[in-house]
């Protein structure tokens, strides 16, 4: 018996060698390609929100429901015409538009009577909840406590709020008035770690910064941008699944709000 | 005048029914209706369920509900072009507008509603889903140990009558349930800045002493050599030998302890190819080539692959034996909600259905849940008697498991359901 070349043993040989030669080059077209951050959270405020506008889609308009919460005890004002409003007490739900910067005032706050802190809101992305839903799925913006003392000592407090990746979340149990939080270092942009973990949606900027004189200017207060307040519980709307009618804007006194331009019929269902 | 005022009074009788008859409450469809009494009475536990009617009038038996496992209304058989899901006539997790027959979709067709005016794709990250064959590579092995189930999906296996091990997915169910969490970051600002800079210097000291070394132009040594002593090399030798025996191994120093048992061949050892060695080289080629198809090293000698030709085949029979019917399974999952908050609890309910030709056995039922669903223990329960365990998954949820213990036969069905936590 000598050892002489099978040709089906060539064969395979043949079909290995082929395979390694397409798949070294493959391997380095399906590699990640870089990725080009071009907003970061140290921009002005207000920057990243507009260039998401730029960016398209239906976000300029929608009144995307925010619910800020803070310690027990303090009172959340919102800058509204020019001023800030008589607050609420602890949480405030209200609607807001991506691309504008909504100031606050918190005051009130447990341990540090006589001081305010004034943080800002900025909307970089929205939710798209089923109909009637929205008020009940806010965006949730927790002012914590520790967090506020931290602005009052002068330090500078970056929050960037994101949608976890459902199949990518942590599995841990979430307390629902808790938000859960990762700090991360000096040399790190929050909105850059906040994208690699899911999708950012809005921005919470506090301290350093306070009103000169008695009366906040309309820089200070970002010119009070459109804002929608609930004053009451949003109600658990009774769903039609599958049967909803399309929303309508809410009313502005006596006339009806503007109405987004619908895509036919034949466009919603092109994917 | 009596006359004006009786054409008014007609006028509004008339209108008035009019008005009745437009505005009626609309029929709704016979799908969601609740039996009638004389239905109730009519069909018992035995007697088969007469849905509809084909075009020539006669009455089409759909399924004779046999199972005293499912509720009385339970419909098992193949769904006909009414059903829509069971609820009001409409699918809940289809898209709006979608009437069509009951069908298993696919994880694209899930995802298919979009927010009133926003065209395809949108973003799909504020569900939770969980049903189906994620990766569509759960498979079932010899030993009926079920690999490739990843998290989300919703199996079933078993056994049909030849003995062949089928496994079947179910649809995918899709909740709204947003989850949100924060990256911080905290930063001290720089309040005040100022730059300093010098603007001249003063030098008081000046020059007054210069020291100059000089470099040496003359060494002196101290000491000088006294003598030399010379070394004589060696003129004469002696040589001393033992008168005892000697003994000296050889051995190859490089090779012991470097070749490994399987290695013992004059080729490999000494580079001597011998007749002797051809079997056992050949058996040591053959093993090689077990593992050659990208897994590990390949045995070339010269160029060429070492092979052991020999024939393998023997006197063999092979039968086939050919069954009438052919199995199936259908398993369906629907949500008790479409939309949860976080904390807040859904009820998951699995109907399976025998609907192949021939009864099944060894019925399993798979669900691994999602990361973000959490088991409520003690939750579950199942309208056939059931073996159920759990078993952790990847996602640190659980993999629930129902293996019946009866066959199924045709027709038969049963529903599972469980309790799951949104965290």
């Amino acid at each position: 018996m000598s050892l002489t070349a099978d040709p089906i043993m060539l064969h395979r040989l043949t079909k290995f060698a082929l395979l390694a030669v397409l798949l070294v080059p493959g391997g380095f077209a399906f590699a990640q390609p870089p990725v080009h951050y071009q907003n970061r959270a140290d921009m002005p405020p207000g920057e990243v929100g507009q260039r998401q506008l730029l960016r398209g889609g239906l976000l300029a308009g929608y009144f995307q429901p925010v619910e800020v919460t803070a310690p027990k005890g303090a009172i959340v004002s919102l800058a509204v015409e020019g001023g800030f409003d008589q607050g609420d007490k602890e949480s405030v739900l209200a609607g807001m538009q991506i691309g504008y910067v909504y100031r606050m005032r918190v005051a009130n706050i447990p341990d540090h009577a006589g001081e305010e802190v004034y943080p800002t809101i900025e909307l970089v992305d929205r939710l798209y909840p089923p109909p009637g839903q929205a008020a009940r799925f806010p965006v949730p913006i927790e002012l914590t406590a520790e967090e506020l003392a931290l602005a009052l000592e002068g330090r500078f407090v970056t929050r960037v709020i994101y949608l976890e990746e459902p199949r990518a979340a942590l599995p841990v149990k979430d307390e629902p008035k808790k938000q859960r939080y990762f700090e991360i270092g000096a040399g790190q942009d929050p909105l850059k770690v906040a994208d690699q973990m899911g999708r950012p949606v809005a921005i919470l900027r506090m301290g350093s910064r306070v009103p000169d004189g008695l009366t906040p200017d309309g820089k200070f207060l970002y010119h009070s941008p459109p804002l929608l307040k609930f004053t009451t519980t949003p109600v658990e709307v009774k769903r039609n699944e599958g049967l909803e009618e399309p929303q309508l804007p809410p009313k502005v006194g006596d006339r009806q709000g503007r109405t987004f331009k619908r895509l036919p019929e034949g466009e919603i269902k092109r994917r | 005048m009596n006359t004006t005022y009786g054409r008014l009074l007609a006028l509004v009788v008339l209108g008035s029914l009019g008005f009745c008859s437009c505005r009626g409450v609309p029929k709704r469809e016979t799908s969601s209706e609740s039996p009638r009494p004389e239905s109730k009475a009519t069909i018992g536990q035995n007697s088969p369920i007469v849905s509809r009617a084909n075009p020539t009038g006669n009455p089409i038996v759909l399924a004779q509900h046999t199972s005293p496992a499912l509720p009385f209304s339970a419909y098992t058989g193949d769904p006909g072009q009414d059903y829509h899901g069971g609820m009001s006539g409409h699918c809940p997790h289809c898209s709006p507008g979608s009437s069509g027959p009951f069908h298993f979709s696919s994880h694209a067709e899930e995802l298919q509603w979009a927010p009133d005016g926003i065209a395809l794709p949108w973003p799909h990250d504020e569900y939770i889903c969980d049903g189906g064959d994620i990766n569509e590579d759960a498979n079932i092995k010899k030993d009926e140990s079920v690999v490739g189930v990843d998290q989300e999906d919703t199996i079933a296996h078993y056994k049909t009558l030849d003995g062949r091990k089928e496994i079947t997915a179910s649809n995918k169910v899709c909740i709204y349930a947003p989850r949100f969490a924060a990256v911080r970051h905290v930063t001290v600002p720089i309040i005040t800045e100022v730059h300093e800079r010098m603007a001249g210097i003063e030098k008081t000291d000046k020059l007054n002493l210069h020291d100059k070394t000089f470099v040496p132009t003359t060494a002196i040594q101290p000491e000088a050599p006294r003598g030399e002593q010379g070394i004589d090399l060696a003129s004469i030798f002696r040589e001393r030998k033992a008168g005892n025996e000697l003994a000296r191994t050889n051995a190859p120093y490089m090779a012991r302890g470097e070749f490994l048992p399987f290695e013992d061949f004059a080729l490999i050892r000494r580079g001597v190819y011998e007749q002797g060695d051809k079997p056992r080289l050949a058996i040591s080629a053959q093993a090689a080539e077990v593992w050659l198809d990208k897994k590990a090293v390949q045995v070339v000698i010269d160029g060429k692959m070492a092979v052991e030709a020999a024939g393998v085949s023997g006197s063999q029979e092979t039968r086939v034996y050919e069954l009438e019917g052919k199995p199936r399974l259908r398993i369906c999952k629907v949500a008790s909600k479409s939309d949860a908050k976080v904390g807040e609890t859904v009820e998951f309910t699995l109907r399976y259905d025998n609907i192949g030709e021939q009864p099944v056995s060894n019925v399993t039922i798979i669900d691994s849940l999602t990361t973000r669903l959490e088991y409520v223990e003690g939750s579950q329960s199942s309208s056939r008697e059931a073996k159920f365990d759990t078993q952790e998954n990847d996602g640190e949820s659980l993999v629930l498991r129902w293996a019946l213990t009866e066959p199924l036969k045709v027709n038969e069905g049963g529903i599972v359901r469980f309790q799951c936590r949104v965290r």
